[in-house]
């Protein structure tokens, strides 16, 4: 039975806690991410997976293969996605929080201060990467 | 002796941005949703674990195959485990999501029967806190 008061933290949080569980984590977390701004692309653009399997010259299963995020998906798949939705991946890193990695640190520009990024990285057993995708838009 | 509405609260599965994701606990204490994660391997929890904090983020999923509407307020979070398909019913109340009952399938229409669970969890919840 849970009552009131029990609650500390969230499930996740606490399932978190276990580091195989936190490292399947960020794999699902990017590959959401990155399926996710596809879909995103493709409602924007009003294209179908018949046409972007067209456009990539792939059948539309080979499409949603990539969309259920259950291959491994190379960075060159996603590279050829995008351009033919007229995007492009950026990348940049999250610093996380030490005592709760699930909790970015709010560092903008983290490249351009290198007091900062000193700083940290002497941290490095603690600090752990992601990729964050941000697509820009490219001329036609 | 059955639990008064006040003694029950939900368990937080996620929180994010835009949206808490909290579990429907029925009036027996029982907790669906969680009992069905909590017997999940971690592989296959995380893939749902994953799209919860999406959606508390963004307040929406766009991929299709990851989220539909299942009917009316209904709606269900899509992952494909190791071995079957897994399903999680949820509905909407204001900034919250509540998670409701989750199954394993493979087909991808979902059977009525677990429409039906999903709706009668949601009608308790609703029963319970309001909504």
């Amino acid at each position: 039975m849970i009552r009131k008061g029990q609650r500390m933290t969230t499930k996740l949080d606490q399932f978190l806690q276990n580091q195989e569980h936190r490292r399947l984590y960020e794999q699902e977390r990017l590959i959401l991410e990155i399926t996710e701004e596809i879909c995103a692309l493709m409602n924007e653009k009003d294209v179908s997976r018949a046409e972007l399997a067209q456009r990539l010259g792939c059948s539309p299963s080979n499409v949603s293969q990539i969309l259920d995020g259950d291959n491994n998906f190379t960075v060159r798949t996603i590279a050829d996605c995008l351009l033919a939705l007229g995007a492009r991946l950026s990348i940049a890193s999250e610093r996380l929080c030490e005592s709760n990695p699930n909790v970015a640190l709010d560092l903008p520009d983290f490249t351009y201060q290198p007091e900062v990024s000193m700083q940290y990285s002497s941290h490095s057993q603690w600090v752990t990467s992601e990729i964050v995708p941000r697509c820009h838009g490219l001329a036609a | 002796m059955a639990p008064r509405a006040d003694d029950i609260e939900r368990p937080v599965v996620c929180s994010g941005k835009r949206i808490t994701v909290v579990a429907a606990v029925r009036r027996n204490g029982t907790c669906p949703s969680i009992q069905f994660l909590d017997g999940l391997s971690p592989s296959d929890s995380t893939k749902l674990y994953a799209l919860f904090q999406r959606y508390a983020d963004d307040a929406r999923i766009n991929n299709g195959r990851k989220f539909k509407r299942l009917e009316d307020n209904i709606w269900e979070f899509k992952a494909r485990g190791r071995d079957t398909g897994l399903r999680v019913t949820c509905y909407r109340n204001g900034d919250l999501l509540i998670l409701l009952s989750g199954f394993r399938k493979n087909e991808d229409a979902t059977e009525p029967r677990e429409v039906s669970l999903a709706t009668s969890i949601m009608e308790e919840d609703q029963q319970l806190h309001g909504g």
